[in-house]
């Protein structure tokens, strides 16, 4: 298709573009009738630009029954805690995290003697919310750190946004603890020229480091 | 700039409520849909562009960090699936959904038989030659003529000037009509 970029644009054509538009106003008008008392094929041209635009129209209200609805899914819940931070400032994330661990008592949570513990984790929760299933995952995670085998470190907060209803504070976080345990032996994983992979056990003593 | 409650639609979205996303969706899902008609590759499916379009919503409204440029953030996330989609260069015409099909719609105002062939005909034709110019003439065309949005409502959303969207609206009806009068001259030679 011939394209006018660097075409000058008549003034006719800006009129017609008015018209077709409908945005044309009685001085615009007026001087399309004196164009055409020199040239009355501008109505011709008038009809084509008014053609065309029929025909978008038309194929606007047919088009609209194929806008598809928006696809099933809960809108960017990995995002929430950067829409946080970018909304009130490392800051005030810094102090939400803080609060919330001191208020949920995981700041002594899970001592090694296991005789902190926190007080979400008692009674029986009520069943079938998002409550309950909190306090029962709590209740579990106490009783896990109460045996004494893992101490948990501060918890990470992911996000901490409005919940749904807007009346609390939904918060995701990652859970993390480090135990201890004895083991019989500790094998090391070989590879030979040939790439073939065998083990082999390490004496206790030959251990130089415990970051294993 | 966005009217001030397109801004809170948009907040609330970034906050993760479902139901402004679907709000926000039925009010730009026609700019969009302007924007993938005019850029994508002919092959390609207007719906399953929509489509991809509203999963990147859903996926990614949380990294919207400015509510007032929501819809500059939506045009580039359009944009660039149209042009992915001509990456991919798939020429699959297997669905019959696009503005062309828009023939198949019945037009209440048509008389019936021939006349309503020809006029369908030229619906497809029309749309296909707006497809044919360069989207920067394109784009606007179809926001206006096709979804109704007003000069300054075009002028936002392409981040130019008002003045250069009436300039571009003139031109792209200038060859519209040109070709319009093209066809029907071939009509009558043959």
């Amino acid at each position: 298709m011939k394209e006018h970029d660097h075409d000058e644009l008549s003034r006719e054509d800006r009129l017609i573009h008015r018209a077709v538009d409908g945005s044309a106003g009685v001085g615009d008008w007026a001087e399309l009738e004196l164009i055409a008392r020199r040239d009355a094929g501008v109505w011709k041209r008038l009809a084509l630009g008014m053609r065309g635009e029929l025909s978008l129209r038309r194929a606007g209200v047919a088009l609209e029954a194929h806008l598809p609805s928006l696809p099933a899914g809960r809108p960017a819940e990995n995002k929430r805690a950067a829409i946080l931070v970018g909304a009130l400032g490392w800051a005030a994330a810094l102090l939400i995290s803080i609060f919330w661990v001191g208020a949920s008592g995981f700041g002594s949570l899970g001592s090694p003697d296991g005789q902190n513990d926190t007080s979400l984790g008692q009674g029986a929760p009520p069943a079938g919310s998002f409550e309950a299933a909190t306090l029962a995952a709590s209740a579990a995670w106490g009783e896990y750190l109460g045996a004494g085998t893992a101490r948990e470190l501060e918890p990470v907060i992911l996000s901490a946004l409005p919940s749904l209803d807007g009346t609390a504070i939904e918060v995701t976080f990652l859970r993390r603890a480090i135990e201890r345990t004895t083991i019989d032996e500790v094998h090391e994983i070989r590879e030979d020229d040939a790439g073939q992979l065998s083990t082999q056990a390490v004496p206790a003593m030959q251990l130089v480091s415990n970051d294993i | 700039m966005a009217p001030r409650s397109q801004i809170d639609i948009v907040r609330a979205a970034v906050r993760g409520d479902r139901a402004a996303l679907e709000t926000l969706w039925q009010l730009e899902r026609r700019r969009v849909a302007a924007v993938l008609l005019a850029h994508r590759p002919r092959e390609e499916d207007l719906e399953d562009l929509l489509q991809e379009v509203g999963t990147i919503l859903v996926e990614r409204i949380g990294e919207v960090r400015e509510p007032e440029r929501f819809r500059a953030w939506l045009r580039t996330v359009a944009l660039n699936v149209a042009r992915g989609a001509g990456r991919r260069a798939r020429f699959t015409r297997d669905h019959a959904r696009s503005l062309e099909a828009a023939a198949e719609v019945p037009d209440p105002n048509a008389a019936a038989g021939t006349l309503r062939v020809e006029a369908h005909e030229e619906l497809r034709q029309v749309v296909a030659w707006v497809r044919g110019m360069s989207p920067s003439y394109a784009e606007p065309l179809l926001l206006r003529a096709v979804w109704g949005l007003s000069q300054q409502e075009i002028a936002e959303w392409l981040a130019i000037p008002e003045t250069t969207v009436e300039t571009r609206l003139a031109r792209a009806r200038r060859m519209l009509r040109e070709r319009i009068e093209e066809s029907d001259r071939l009509r009558r030679a043959e």
